[in-house]
């Protein structure tokens, strides 16, 4: 089963320090021989069925993917949000995530 | 205040990458400081999981040169809302080692960069790294080897976040390279300091940007638009 990860392209906060929202890339990987996780695919709507249609475009034209407070609730820390988006990498059935974004607060 | 935080494209990127270019000269083959500060690149990385914000290293001959590293970091920022004001903005880099055997105490600024690609960096953006400090160098005994170096970025930095596209920002030694200023030389030595990309797993240790900012509208509502209810 091919792995896959996520990374950030922004995290907005408001004037009290709530995230209130991440725009986050999903990837496809695998490990190398030397144990170095390599991702070889940028996941676009297509893969992310498994996910809300919630989506807003890089200046590329790209589309990530959006989350808001509607999604992950009040929270403030960097930790608090890679728990909800852990949660989201487990919804896909056809990758698995890589153990560094496997943990749960 | 409100802030915004952006992050380089791992590789495979779609806007913004991180990476470096380096030139290396072959033992024995080395040049003048000088020849070797604006030298075109011969190579670069813009996947491996770290990067080396600045590096040098002398040659076996004396008072030459072989090898000069600088890092690329970009920002894709168009998600700025351009009505908002940026009030300030501090770009930041996780280091991992460093090793000082010239005993050159380098230390290490933010500046320009203007790669051919956007989500690519090759050999020949080596020299595309500007000269005007987009902020206070870091000492070389600051800089942190296990944390975040933080770098404030001063009205030239700001000046450079370009909030409908991509902002293009670079590292490089302040005291030797930028300043065109040679270390007393010694025999095959070199002084460095790296940290991670955004190539890394996590997503704890990546290059960042953090802008604060004022939304448009958040500054006060003006008393021409108060309800006053009752007597």
């Amino acid at each position: 089963m091919a792995l896959t990860d996520y990374k950030f392209w922004f995290i907005r906060r408001d004037d009290d320090g709530f995230i209130t929202e991440a725009a986050v890339r999903f990837y496809e990987g695998d490990y190398d021989a030397d144990g170095k996780y390599v991702r070889s695919k940028l996941l676009g709507k297509i893969d992310l069925k498994h996910l809300d249609k919630k989506f807003v475009k890089d200046s590329a034209g790209v589309d990530t993917k959006s989350y808001t407070q509607a999604d992950f609730g009040s929270i403030k820390t960097d930790d608090e949000l890679c728990t909800f988006l852990n949660s989201e990498l487990a919804k896909d059935t056809k990758r698995e995530p890589i153990k560094e974004q496997k943990w749960l607060l | 205040m409100a802030t915004v935080t952006y992050y380089p494209n791992p590789n495979v990127e779609s806007t913004s990458v991180d990476g470096y270019a380096f030139r290396s000269y072959g033992v024995g083959l080395g040049v003048a400081w000088g020849t070797l500060v604006a030298a075109d690149g011969t190579s670069s990385n813009d996947n491996s999981t770290t990067l080396y914000f600045f590096s040098m290293k002398s040659d076996t001959t004396s008072n030459q040169w072989r090898d000069m590293y600088r890092s690329i970091i970009l920002f894709d920022t168009s998600a700025f809302d351009e009505a908002d004001t940026i009030t300030s903005a501090v770009l930041s880099v996780k280091g991992e080692a460093k090793a000082d055997e010239l005993a050159t105490t380098p230390d290490l600024n933010i500046y320009s960069s203007n790669p051919a690609s956007n989500t690519a960096v090759a050999a020949g953006d080596l020299d595309t790294l500007g000269s005007t400090a987009f902020s206070s160098a870091i000492a070389y005994s600051s800089l942190s080897t296990t944390a975040y170096n933080d770098f404030t970025l001063n009205a030239s930095g700001l000046a450079a976040i370009d909030t409908a596209g991509i902002s293009k920002f670079g590292t490089r030694n302040a005291n030797r390279d930028v300043a065109n200023s040679s270390p007393t030389w010694g025999s095959n030595q070199e002084s460095y300091f790296y940290g991670a990309s955004a190539d890394t797993a996590s997503t704890t240790s990546d290059p960042k940007l953090v802008i604060t900012y004022t939304a448009a509208g958040a500054a006060g509502v003006p008393s021409s638009t108060l309800l006053f209810v009752g007597t």
